[in-house]
């Protein structure tokens, strides 16, 4: 499919005779472009050739893990019981290391260190030709690892869960409210598809992360959707009575109407747009019910993502789901997993059960997902994560438990132009500290953005000057 | 030769882009691609702002002569010209910029400035430096300046003027419909009624429309459409936080929206409404009404980081009212203005001190009740300055005074401690308060007085009640002495061994669940059960008993249980699968093993009482009863049943817990504390006025007179709490009548307390307690309980006093500007400064900056009053004139329409939208003020800016049309986006307005064409063109044919449905 050529197509359409940047630039009225500084909005266009087009961003709220998924740690096993001060691995807790963290709730039952140390809950097992160890957990994740990067050597520093919006903004809880990566692809590049929104989120968003645009402005919000074919959006079914043919005919008499009214006002870019959104909107509540339709999807497929079973049902769907719109030109899709709570993997008792549990709804639909686009051809331009806002602790939390844990844990990437079958990073041997090559949040941010052809400092508004550690690095070891 | 030189100089790498031919190395390089890179990179430190190390680079001049190291620029000398090698990271000190100031140069560009160097560094001649910050233009007074045309609104010269110096053809005036609809839709957010548009289309006197604009100034509509714009630039936000824990702004909130309503509906002027929002508590202590203006300053609230909550309220108080981001120097020196991170200190410190606390409103003694308002707790809190930001590396070698920024030298922050007045301080000693607490005693002393009648009443009852027949036992209607388990009476259910010898059937299974015998014969719904039986062993529970009413998931259950840490007799019930274990059918007792109990239970009704041994023991009422089998039940528990008996109640029965009829002795009990009750409610109104007087006394009276009534206040006290004590005494002796020997704990308890009390009253002292009329809201959540109870300081620091009056000063060459392009921004929906709360060097100069200070001088001169700047910008012929874009050689030249050659149009506010659809419709709820509605209760039509608006909960609808952000909104977003079509198309809201806006613009024997045309005059503001009608008419049959059943009503309802989502009507034209 040429996305490149639609969308330039779309753009010419809908712009009328002014061409993309007038378009943009209407879009943002706060964002002009501002002579002094020669700064323009983005065009749409990426800034250099992109390896990915799409983003499938899956999110796991409350903190997986590292220990008990994708970061083995016999050393756990063999001082279990022991305090950390006992263990050969006291240095640890050397006060330096431990400043990083920013701690949001003072006094606060969690997010604490835990300091004896807590066997690892779950066995692990070389998987694929890489001979990666992945834990029992995930048996159908191991299966696809040597498609996998994973990188155990994350780092953040709010030692709570406002670490979810960190991890989507790069920024602290206590520094205010920031666009969320989703938002700036959104922001910089232009459509794939005519009929779908470009940013669509799924799944369980907590309080503290409901939003996305913040001062890139509302429109770069994701639309949640839901995956039931029958009430997808929002205001996406008529609330009184409105038949489908007067939707149709009241949908046509607007835009007829708009666009006699642009004869006579040639020039007025808001009013092209306008046109533009009705035809997008609706031509989005027809292409959405068919994208979230999964009756034309084989038996084969359906057990593959793991519909078939209760466990798994849900997250499957929209694993599926996340398929199908990246095949319709969907840029970045946003699924948070685990509801309730701080989000369902903050697992301060009965990790065992909780990781269990919890592991068992993603693990087939995850792999499925990575298999289905692989067969198809389009792991190459989708890129896969699996993200989670921190870790766990290396002890033991009330004696079954772990705690938050910020100074090292891991996250999975896959396709879109990356390394499969490799491991970049390490913790040290208790899983404590990122060791080597320490990874920020944002680095995972400018990895993607290298991948999807954009320069973030590009992006940057005059106003709105960002950190050095906003932008991130490119973790270019796993970059193919 | 320069090319190696370049080599050496700089490593290149093999696919870095070759620099550009030597003969482009001329003054044009210089002035397109350093000078502008200099200024990003370097200004900041090396500049006019600051010389550090006494080198500035805003000219070659001032490069060659360099600073205290000597000259930064060797012209043909790339190498030893510092300017460059510093750039590129040699010599030994650190590369510039420092790493964390800012973005090392590129390769590209350091290439670009070697070759300018090496080829002599050509500038222009007269290259003028940066001019001194201090005199940036909006830093500076603004004086009324003279126009060269003169006219009858000081707008409009300084818009014709630009026409003029552009060659711009303005367009023309807008036609009739057309304004009114923009100015309905801008001063009081509403379109206007058929009947308004009739009327002014009839009025052609001159003053038709100025007449027009006073009306609508002065409606209950502006006020409230206007607070909306304040409360975007204002953060207005309900509270949030996490479940019922307040974390962000404040509860009651909507008291500060209320008094900006208010506050516009008198046209308060503006800079009397800044001075209330930031000091009203230090100017106007005692007046509720103004201390509501404080919300401002509540709304800043934020639960766990102090430094979050004292940065926000820098952020946007320099923001909204100075246009200055003194946020940028929170870390270092700002990098464009001369605001530096001891200004951004300085200025926290004028807020230091304060907090948030509630008082009592006048109908209520609950604190809670009232409105949050802000005042000076913690008077000696110092301000650090954070090295780098960073909260946790406070300098405390220096404590940073308040004071306004060091730039803005035009009148220093004049701090004056202010003495409160004691109502402020102690606002328990306002008379009010007493009364309303009164009016809560004489309540209670009323219902007291009632149960002291219900109670005589209870006692003359049971002294008519016959004495008591000799309650005799009820017939036994089995009985079993288990010599053998009889199988016709009992079938085991669960697990168990079950055995019997020498007159005991036993279990002896260890076991960790339950088993039971269930009773297989008829028994009543009344009922009493004995069983005789010993607990001989089992862990950890060992309970053994009696259940009834038993089904899968459902029961009843009283039983003994042996376990080792809570041994007890219990009433218990399981609904649904779940148990419920209530504490008031629980007795804590000893239960030994093997050693037989008797265990009696009655039930009667939803009641049950379990005798042990004869002994009244626990009772308990059950939620409900139903039909279900009766089981002897063993819980992880070994044990040995000796006897059972099911018998009918004893005649007379009457269970404990019946409150109808009591026996003599419990209504005696009853009316006893009923009586005590009312003793103590007829002594508390004397109490509560020797508080009160001893607290106002205390507060504000003689010394003499403080001491005798605290003295008297203590003794009523002392004696009222004697009274307490006799009535909670004779409660539990009410209690132990009524429930029997459980509550003799209780009794025991309350004699000893009585006794206490009455040893206190022999000497009271002089210890009162005040009367309550505030709370403090929690300082953080970790708050000590001394901070949480510490009483409020008789001064304010004055710190934000000064700053109200400094900020409304006649000389702050700011705040009228400021305030001036916010106003000029919602009226024409583009600002004339386009970065609304930065004035300063990064902001954009204003596009008409005589305009701005004609306004800024005309505003401050007419008392700051807003309706008069309103009405001056309405009348102006710039906002008279037509939107059309329709001017091709115009648009070329303008086409942002900087010069206003053309009215703006623009999308309309999400508010618009949604009170327009409902006022249209005629079911618009106009009802003023008063708590958010809340988010829920979407289908409410009041004004939407009455809808509970925070950062975690908002009303969708609104949030489709870029509703105000709560964190910040300088100005609202405009989008266009599919989903906003959605919503216009399927919300119950959209579609119930079609309905009703069809069947009011229905006339008897209305064509189409003049349906459509009606349609268009009320939705769009004007008539529609053949064309449209046609379109129109035609999409009227074929909804006619699409649906057999269709009505021309509902045809003409989806008529309307289009034309709310026309272009014009989202658009204010």
């Amino acid at each position: 499919m040429d996305f490149l050529n639609q969308r330039r197509a779309f753009l010419a359409r809908t712009a009328g005779g002014f061409g993309s940047m007038a378009l943009s630039t209407m879009l943002q009225p706060n964002l002009r472009s501002n002579e002094a500084t020669q700064w323009f909005p983005p065009t749409g266009e990426p800034h250099f050739a992109p390896q990915a087009d799409s983003v499938i961003w899956v999110f796991l709220n409350g903190g997986m893990s590292h220990l008990e998924s994708f970061d083995p740690k016999p050393e756990l096993d063999k001082h279990a019981g022991k305090t950390i001060a006992e263990s050969p691995y006291q240095s640890v807790q050397d006060p330096k290391k431990l400043a990083q963290a920013r701690v949001t709730v003072v006094n606060d039952a969690n997010g604490q260190q835990r300091n004896k140390l807590y066997p690892t809950q779950v066995q692990f097992k070389k998987r694929g030709q890489s001979g990666i160890e992945v834990s029992d957990f995930f048996p159908h994740i191991g299966g696809v690892v040597d498609d996998l990067a994973i990188i155990r050597s994350m780092w953040t520093t709010d030692d709570n869960h406002g670490a979810q919006t960190q991890f989507h903004s790069g920024r602290h809880m206590l520094d205010g409210e920031f666009p969320t990566l989703g938002a700036w692809v959104h922001y910089g590049l232009g459509r794939l598809s005519d009929n779908l929104p470009q940013f669509i989120s799924m799944g369980t968003r907590e309080y503290w992360n409901k939003k996305d645009g913040h001062y890139l402005g509302p429109r770069h919000d994701a639309v949640p959707i839901r995956v039931d074919p029958a009430n997808p959006l929002d205001f996406g079914k008529p609330e009184r009575p409105l038949s489908a043919a007067e939707e149709r005919l009241v949908f046509d008499l607007t835009a007829n109407l708009d666009r006699h009214r642009s004869k006579t006002e040639p020039a007025d870019a808001s009013l092209s747009a306008r046109l533009a959104s009705y035809e997008l909107a609706y031509r989005m509540q027809r292409a959405l019910p068919i994208a979230l339709d999964f009756s034309k999807e084989n038996a084969e497929t359906q057990k593959l993502y793991g519909l078939d079973r209760p466990e798994t049902k849900t997250f499957a769907m929209q694993m599926l789901a996340s398929r199908r719109l990246v095949e319709r030109g969907v840029r970045f899709i946003q699924i948070q997993h685990g509801g309730g709570g701080a989000g369902s993997w903050d697992a301060h008792g009965d990790l065992k059960g909780n990781h269990t549990n919890n592991c068992r709804q993603i693990d087939q639909p995850l792999a499925g997902l990575i298999t289905d686009l692989k067969r198809r051809g389009m792991l190459k331009r989708t890129l896969v994560v699996l993200a989670t806002e921190f870790g766990r602790t290396p002890g033991s939390q009330g004696g079954t438990g772990r705690d938050h844990h910020i100074f090292g844990f891991t996250v999975v990437m896959a396709g879109g132009g990356l390394k499969g079958g490799l491991v970049h990073g390490t913790t040290d041997p208790i899983g404590f500290h990122a060791e080597e090559n320490r990874h920020y949040v944002t680095d995972v941010h400018a990895t993607i953005l290298k991948q999807m052809g954009l320069n973030s400092r590009r992006l940057e508004i005059p106003d709105r000057k960002r950190l050095e550690i906003d932008h991130g690095k490119p973790i270019t070891e796993i970059i193919a | 030769m320069l090319l190696i030189a370049l080599l050496l100089l700089v490593p290149t790498k093999a696919d870095q882009p070759q620099p550009a031919p030597a003969k482009s190395l001329d003054k044009s390089i210089y002035l397109t691609k350093i000078k502008p890179l200099l200024a990003v990179r370097c200004l900041a430190c090396h500049g006019a702002l600051e010389q550090k190390g006494g080198l500035r680079v805003d000219t070659v001049k001032h490069m060659l002569t360099g600073g205290d190291s000597g000259p930064g620029l060797v012209p043909g000398n790339p190498k030893e010209s510092p300017v460059l090698q510093r750039s590129a990271g040699h010599g030994a000190k650190r590369r510039m910029p420092p790493k964390e100031e800012g973005e090392e140069v590129g390769q590209e560009d350091l290439v670009r400035i070697e070759q300018w160097i090496a080829g002599g560094a050509a500038a222009p001649e007269n290259e003028t430096e940066d001019p001194d910050p201090r005199n940036h233009w909006s830093f500076r007074k603004p004086k009324r300046p003279q126009p060269s045309s003169v006219s009858n609104n000081p707008i409009d010269p300084w818009i014709t003027k630009q026409w003029q110096d552009q060659n711009l053809k303005a367009r023309p005036q807008a036609d009739k419909r057309t304004l009114l609809r923009r100015v309905y839709l801008d001063l009081i957010g509403l379109p206007p009624t058929p009947e308004q548009i009739d009327r002014f289309l009839a009025d052609s006197s001159t003053n038709a429309y100025a007449a027009e604009v006073d009306r609508l100034l002065k409606s209950p509509q502006h006020a409230e459409r206007w607070a909306r714009h304040f409360m975007d630039i204002w953060r207005y936000s309900d509270w949030w936080g996490l479940g019922a824990e307040v974390r962000n702004s404040q509860k009651n909130i909507w008291h500060w929206r209320d008094w900006i309503i208010e506050s516009i509906d008198k046209n308060l002027p503006y800079d009397e409404m800044v001075r209330q929002m930031l000091a009203a508590d230090e100017i106007y202590p005692t007046d509720s009404s103004k201390l509501r203006a404080t919300g401002y300053l509540a709304r800043q609230y934020f639960l766990f980081n102090r430094t979050s909550w004292m940065d926000e309220t820098v952020e946007h108080t320099a923001k909204a009212f100075l246009g200055l981001t003194a946020n940028c120097a929170k870390c270092h020196d700002h990098k464009y203005d001369p605001f530096l991170a001891d200004d951004y200190y300085r200025f926290r410190a004028i807020f230091e001190p304060y907090q948030v606390r509630f008082d009592a409103p006048q109908n209520s003694i609950d604190p809670l009740q009232g409105f949050p308002r802000a005042y000076d707790c913690n008077l000696d809190k110092s301000t650090h300055k954070h090295i780098r930001g960073d909260e946790a590396r406070p300098d405390t070698r220096r404590k940073l005074e308040p004071a306004a920024p060091t730039f803005l030298d035009f009148a220093p922050l004049a701090v004056q401690e202010i003495k409160l007045p004691p109502q402020a301080h102690a606002p328990e000693i306002q008379p009010w308060i007493l009364e309303q607490y009164l009016k809560e005693a004489a309540k209670a002393l009323a219902a007291a007085e009632g149960k002291v009648k219900d109670a005589a009443s209870a006692v003359s009852l049971a002294e008519k009640v016959p004495p008591a027949v000799e309650s005799k036992p009820g017939k036994i209607l089995y009985s079993d002495t288990f010599d053998t388990l009889n199988p016709q009476a009992w079938t085991i259910t669960g697990p168990g061994i079950w055995q019997s010898s020498q007159g005991t059937v036993s279990q002896t299974a260890n076991l960790n669940s339950r088993t039971a015998l269930q009773f297989k014969n008829e028994f009543p719904t009344d009922f009493e059960v004995n069983l005789r039986f010993r607990i001989t062993g089992g862990e950890p529970w060992r309970s053994v008993g009696v259940s009834f009413d038993a089904s899968p998931g459902n029961e009843n259950n009283v039983y003994l249980s042996a376990n080792a840490t809570e041994p007890k007799l219990q009433i218990a019930y399981e609904r649904n699968s779940t148990y419920t274990y209530p504490e008031a059918g629980k007795q804590g007792r000893a239960v030994p093993l093997n050693t037989p109990f008797d265990l009696t239970i009655r039930v009667q009704g939803k009641s049950v009482e379990a005798l042990l041994d004869g002994k009244p023991s626990a009772s308990f009422n059950l939620p409900d009863r139903s039909k279900g089998a009766l089981l002897l039940t063993a819980f992880t528990a070994t044990c040995a049943f000796e006897n059972f008996e099911v018998r009918e109640l004893p005649t007379s029965y009457r269970s404990p817990l019946s409150s109808k009829v009591l026996s003599l002795s419990q209504a005696k009990a009853q009316l006893a504390w009923a009586q005590a009750e009312y003793k103590t409610r007829q002594a508390e109104p004397e109490v509560l006025r020797a508080r009160f007087t001893a607290r106002t006394n205390q507060v504000a009276g003689p010394e003499a007179q403080a001491t005798a009534s605290a003295l008297a206040a203590a003794k009523l006290q002392s004696q009222l709490a004697v009274f307490k004590a006799q009535t909670a005494l004779a409660l539990a002796q009410m209690e132990l009548a009524m429930q029997g020997p459980a509550k003799e704990a209780a009794v025991h308890a309350a004699q000893k307390n009585l006794n206490e009390a009455e040893k206190a009253a022999k000497a009271p002292g002089d210890k009162f307690t005040p009367l309550t009329a505030s709370a403090k809201s929690p300082e953080s959540n970790i708050e000590s309980s001394e901070s949480k109870t510490k009483s409020y300081p008789t001064t304010s620091t004055g710190r934000r006093a000064a700053l109200a009056r400094w900020i409304t000063h006649p000389d702050n060459p700011l705040t009228a500007r400021v305030i001036v392009n916010h106003i000029w921004n919602r009226h024409f929906g583009q600002p004339l400064v386009p970065t609304l709360f930065d004035f300063g060097r990064k902001g954009s100069p204003p596009t008409h900056p005589e305009l701005l200070d004609t306004l800024a001088v005309e505003l401050m001169e007419k008392g700051y009053s807003l309706r008069h700047l309103h009405k001056l910008i309405v009348t102006s012929n710039a906002y008279m004139l037509d939107s059309s874009t329709a001017q091709p050689a115009e648009y070329k030249k303008d086409p942002e329409n900087k010069a206003l050659w053309r009215f703006p149009s623009h999308r309309i506010e999400a508010q618009v939208v949604r009170d327009s659809l409902l006022h249209l419709a005629g079911t618009l709820d106009l009802s003023r003020g008063g708590p958010p509605i809340p988010v829920a209760d979407a289908n409410n039509h009041r004004r939407s800016l009455y809808f509970f608006h925070s950062h975690n909960e908002h009303n969708q609808f609104l949030e489709q049309f870029d509703d105000a952000g709560v964190l910040e909104c300088y100005r609202r977003e405009r989008s266009i986006v599919p989903q906003q079509a959605l919503a216009l198309t399927h919300a119950a809201l959209s579609l119930d307005a079609s309905t009703a806006i069809a069947q009011k613009l229905s006339k008897p024997n209305l064509t189409d064409a003049q349906f459509v045309t009606e349609a268009h005059l009320v939705l769009l503001g004007r008539p529609p063109d053949a064309e449209e009608i046609n379109l129109c008419a035609q999409t009227l049959n074929q909804l006619m044919r699409e649906d057999k059943n269709a009505t021309s009503t509902r045809a003409r309802s989806l008529l309307v449905l289009a034309l709310l989502n026309h272009h014009d009507f989202l658009t204010r034209r």
